[in-house]
Parts: structure tokens; C-alpha cells; sequence
């Protein structure tokens, strides 16, 4: 299927119950929001790719999740680098009302891995979750059905537009477009790419939404199910490990 | 003599760690050609057009763009000699309006006032968006998208332009007001890549045909030769044309006087007139 982003594979990630998965995923979230040391954060990073890996994802799709978002990294790491008005002490260049200096640089590193680890937590759900096992896990954590499969759709988009973002790319270079070293430059020429990106978003949106009626999408009252969900003792420890790992590091650090 | 416009030499290539895509490839692409591209899907088409203008780079053996290593300079330096057309035209469409959308490419060529203007109204003009110059493109239907696209790789003026299945999903009436266009630049000089599964428009518009199999050249050489070998196409994973068919059929039920070469309706309806009043049998 298009959408998908599963990769098959009997692998340790992937045997958790998807409502592990789910809670492991929120404890990156939840680290991701917290963490405000650039180091911490690029640890994190850093496990997030460690983990998927390990549970034979090949790294061509780590690389594919790269892909669309570093230009997105690289604009965040420019307009974060300026801050607004007096500013700190120690600033390295000034220009009016904006300046740089070693606390916005620094902030703006930790917000564009931030990003990066939030993408890649979700990545590593979509990665090892198969789509129906993410419908059923959202439903049983009791979100109506309807809901439970438009979330679970739309983080099947993410590598859809991956692919999308790389077409546009090479549409766009062929037109003569080169993106420039300097990244105050390169953050604007990458408008050709990104308008093209969120104007298919738009239409897909509206397709998806047609395509999904058409199909008696919400006809039913009731829907029936399949699919059994077992939680293992495997999961019970993941879920704890994780979340005392999580706590732990965040008192012990005061990160 | 003046190096080819592309030329590709014993290229391979593979996606990430995946079995090569394109295995020895070579060919050369002079100007002013007409090269259709068949092949079934999968078989390296889109793979091996991608290495003309360096959006892919080999992995072995090189593609030289008038003599230079495709290596060597960075995708967007080649747009004044080479056009691509993504299939989908969302892929391009960013501007404000259809005027400036085709005004992008040579702007970044560093084409300006006049220059600009001829390029752009030729380029509209030739598919018929002139009162459309001012309208948002991304606000227009698929069809007219597709053209506001075509018109934004015309303008570029490439020496060589590259089509990669721009007529799926097109009616037939609607592919060859496309190709039209595309023959009118042919005329006056363009080189053009045609990757295409329609063997008839193939038929209708190339000089020379290269058929992919499996990421190696099946056969390359002139377009009536390659179209009317059914052993052939039938081995790559192509159905021959019906005119094929039916002409083979007939030459065995013993019309004689039917050329082999037939591709197209007319000329099968020609030949089999002459064929079947002047001279030829049909047996029992
Ligand atoms: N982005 C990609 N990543 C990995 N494999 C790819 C990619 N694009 C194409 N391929 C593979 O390369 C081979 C050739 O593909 P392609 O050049 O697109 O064929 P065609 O255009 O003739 O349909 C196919 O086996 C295809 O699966
Ligand atoms: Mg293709």
C-alpha cells in the first residue's frame, strides 16, 4: 500500500504491543518537550535512531526520514539563531533590533533537534506498527473508531510526502533551482519546495476525505473488529523501564 | 566534431542498497533528436533519464552532459541545456500566478526584460494560457496544471527536453494536443526523451527508440524497427501495436504485398488497399 511505513520484520520493537508502543512514544514526546540541554536532546536523537535500527529497520529509511527534514532543521537552526530586541549579554552581532549570541544559538540547536527527535519517535511507531495494529491500539485505548484511523492515515502520510518532498526537489533543481551554503539564503530558496509540498498536502487532505466517503466511511453504526491485543510481560517491563528512565534522567539532570 | 549532447557510458546504478537499477548502460543523445524511452514499469526508464541532467549520479561508469562529467557541476547548472517534466505537475507549481510560474526558470537563468517577456509569452502562447497569465496556477484544473507545467519547462529553451510519461492519464485527443506542442520545439531545434508505454504516440513522433528491459538496453536504433519487432517488445514485458498483429495475421493468411513495417492505422489502411486490389490474394 502507498501509505505504508511499516517495515515488515519480526523484531524486538515490533513484538511490543501496540499500546506499548504508544506509551513509549509519548515518553519521547514527553523527553523531547522537557529536555532543554542541546547534549541531552542530541542523546536522545541518538537512541531514537539507535532503537529502530536495532530492530531491523534498514537504515535507507532513517536516511529517508532525513530527507525532508533537514531543510526543515536548517530554517529552525537560522530564524532561532536571532533573537528579538535587548537580548542577552553577550552577543556575537547585533543589527538593530536583532542579534545573535551563544544562548539564542544554542536555544535554536536544541528547538531543530527537538523537532528531529519528535519526527523520529513517530517514525519508530510507524515503522514498526503495522496500520491495522495502530487502529486497533488507538481504539482500545478508547478513541472512537473514526478517530483512531484518521490519526493513524495521517502518520501513514509522513513518508508519502517524503517521497513527494524528493520529487519536488529534482522538479525544481532541473528548473535551474541550486540551494545555496549560505543558510540564510538556503532557508528562502527552499519556498519552491515547500510551497509545492504544502499545496499537495491541501489536495491530499480533500482527496483522502473524498476517497473515505466514497468507500461508506461512516455509514455504519457499529463497526466490527478482528484483531485480539495481548500485553506480555515484555511490554510491562518497556512501559516501566521507560518511564522510570524518563524520570530519573529528568530529576537526577534537571534538564 | 561536437561532443554529444548526453552521453552515457557503461552506466550502473543502485537505490540505497538495493539491486542495481541500471546495469551497463550506454547510449549517446545528439541534438535534435526524438528518442522514445519503452520499457515495462520498473525497468529503469525513469532511473536512467534522471542520470541526463545529474538528479542521479552513477555509481559506475559516467554521463558526460557536452562533454562534462554530470558529476561536476550541481543539478540546477544544467537547466539551461536540459528541461525535465515531473509526471505531475504539483510538483512544479509554486507562484502567484501562471505568468510568473513560467517566468521562473529563466529568471534563474539570469533572463530579464525583453528576453524574458518573448520567452514567456512564446511559451504561453504555444499552449494557449495567455488569458490565463494572471490566474494562481495551483486555482486551475489538473489539465490546465499540466500545461502552465509544460509551459514552465519551455521556457527554459533546453537544448534537450525530457518527458517522463507526461500523457498518463491524458485522453488521446488530449496526449497528442500535448505532443503537438512538444513537436512544434522539436522542430525548431529541441532534442526531446519521451519516456512513454503508448508504442502508437512513440510511432507518431520518434526518429530513434531505446526499449529497457530490466535495467540494460534491449534494443536501441530507429523507431520502425524497434515498434515492429513483436518477438522483441513481447520479450521486454510490451504489447505490440494491433496494427502488428493484424498485419502479421493477414500476411499469413497469405495477403501478399503487405510491407512489415506497418505501425500506425493509416498507413495500414493504405497499404492494405493497395495490397488487396492491386495483385495481392487473400487466401482461403
Ligand atoms: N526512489 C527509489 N528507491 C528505491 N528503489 C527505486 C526508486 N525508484 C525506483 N526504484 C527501483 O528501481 C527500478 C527501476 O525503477 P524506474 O527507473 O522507476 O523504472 P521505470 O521508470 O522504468 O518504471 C525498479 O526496480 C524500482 O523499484
Ligand atoms: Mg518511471
Amino acid at each position: 500500500m502507498m501509505l505504508d511505513l511499516y517495515v515488515r520484520a519480526d523484531a524486538w520493537y515490533h513484538r511490543f504491543d501496540p499500546r506499548t508502543k504508544f506509551g513509549l512514544t509519548l515518553l519521547f514526546v514527553v523527553a523531547a518537550a522537557l529536555i532543554r540541554n542541546p547534549l541531552a536532546m542530541f542523546a536522545l536523537l541518538a537512541l531514537l535512531h539507535i532503537l529502530p535500527l536495532s530492530s531491523r529497520v534498514p537504515p535507507a529509511r532513517l536516511l529517508a526520514a532525513w530527507r525532508p527534514l533537514w531543510p526543515i532543521t536548517l530554517v529552525i537552526l537560522v530564524l532561532g539563531s536571532f533573537t528579538w530586541g535587548a537580548g542577552a549579554a553577550s552577543v556575537w552581532w547585533r543589527w538593530g533590533q536583532v542579534s545573535v549570541g551563544p544562548a539564542s544559538v544554542l536555544q535554536a540547536v536544541t528547538m531543530a533537534l527537538r523537532v528531529d527527535a519528535l519526527a523520529f519517535a513517530f517514525s519508530l511507531l510507524l515503522w514498526t506498527t503495522e496500520q491495522g495494529e495502530l487502529v486497533a491500539g488507538l481504539t482500545r485505548l478508547g478513541l472512537p473508531h473514526s478517530a483512531s484511523l484518521t490519526l493513524a492515515m495521517s502518520m501513514q502520510f509522513v513518508p508519502t510526502f517524503g517521497r513527494i518532498f524528493g520529487e519536488i526537489m529534482e522538479a525544481q533543481e532541473s528548473r535551474g533551482l541550486v540551494i545555496p551554503r549560505n543558510p540564510l539564503r538556503a532557508a528562502r530558496a527552499y519556498l519552491p519546495v515547500l510551497i509545492p509540498l504544502i499545496i499537495t498536502a491541501l489536495r491530499t487532505v480533500d482527496h483522502l476525505a473524498m476517497a473515505l466517503a466514497a468507500r461508506g466511511y461512516g455509514a455504519a453504526s457499529r463497526r466490527t473488529s478482528r484483531r485480539q491485543l495481548r500485553m506480555r510481560r515484555a511490554d510491562a517491563l518497556a512501559l516501566a523501564g521507560g518511564t522510570v528512565v524518563l524520570l530519573v534522567v529528568l530529576l537526577a539532570r534537571g534538564l | 566534431m561536437t561532443p554529444p549532447l548526453v552521453s552515457v557510458q557503461e552506466l550502473w546504478f543502485r537505490y540505497d542498497d538495493g539491486p542495481p537499477a541500471l546495469r551497463g548502460v550506454s547510449l549517446e543523445i545528439r541534438r535534435g533528436e526524438w528518442v522514445a524511452v519503452l520499457g515495462c514499469n520498473g525497468s529503469g526508464k525513469s532511473t536512467l533519464v534522471k542520470h541526463f541532467n545529474g538528479l542521479l549520479k552513477p555509481w559506475r561508469g559516467r554521463v558526460l552532459v557536452e562533454g562534462v562529467d554530470t558529476r561536476r557541476r550541481q543539478v540546477g547548472e544544467w537547466a539551461r541545456l536540459i528541461a525535465y517534466l515531473p509526471q505531475h505537475p504539483d510538483r512544479i507549481i509554486f507562484s502567484a500566478s501562471v505568468w510568473e510560474e513560467v517566468a521562473f526558470a529563466p529568471r534563474l537563468q539570469g533572463v530579464s526584460g525583453a528576453e524574458l517577456e518573448r520567452r514567456v509569452n512564446a511559451a504561453l502562447e504555444a499552449l494557449g494560457l495567455r488569458d490565463a497569465a494572471d490566474v494562481p496556477p495551483a486555482a486551475l484544473g489538473y489539465g490546465l496544471r499540466r500545461k502552465v507545467a509544460l509551459a514552465a519547462v519551455l521556457a527554459q529553451e533546453p537544448a534537450l527536453l525530457i518527458l517522463d510519461e507526461p500523457t498518463n492519464g491524458l485522453d488521446a485527443g488530449s496526449a497528442r494536443d500535448f505532443l503537438e506542442v512538444v513537436a512544434q520545439r522539436h522542430r525548431q531545434g529541441t532534442a526531446v526523451v519521451l519516456i512513454t508505454h503508448d508504442l502508437e504516440l512513440a510511432a507518431q513522433y520518434a526518429g530513434r527508440a531505446v526499449l529497457m528491459q530490466a535495467g540494460e538496453i534491449a534494443a536501441d536504433g530507429p523507431a520502425r524497427a524497434v515498434l515492429g519487432d513483436a518477438a522483441l517488445l513481447r520479450k521486454a514485458g510490451l504489447e505490440p501495436l494491433p496494427v502488428t498483429h493484424t498485419a502479421h495475421a493477414l500476411r499469413e493468411a497469405g495477403l501478399a504485398g503487405l510491407p512489415a513495417d506497418l505501425l500506425l492505422p493509416e498507413e495500414f489502411a493504405e497499404a492494405y488497399v493497395r495490397a488487396a486490389a492491386g495483385g495481392g490474394e487473400v487466401g482461403q
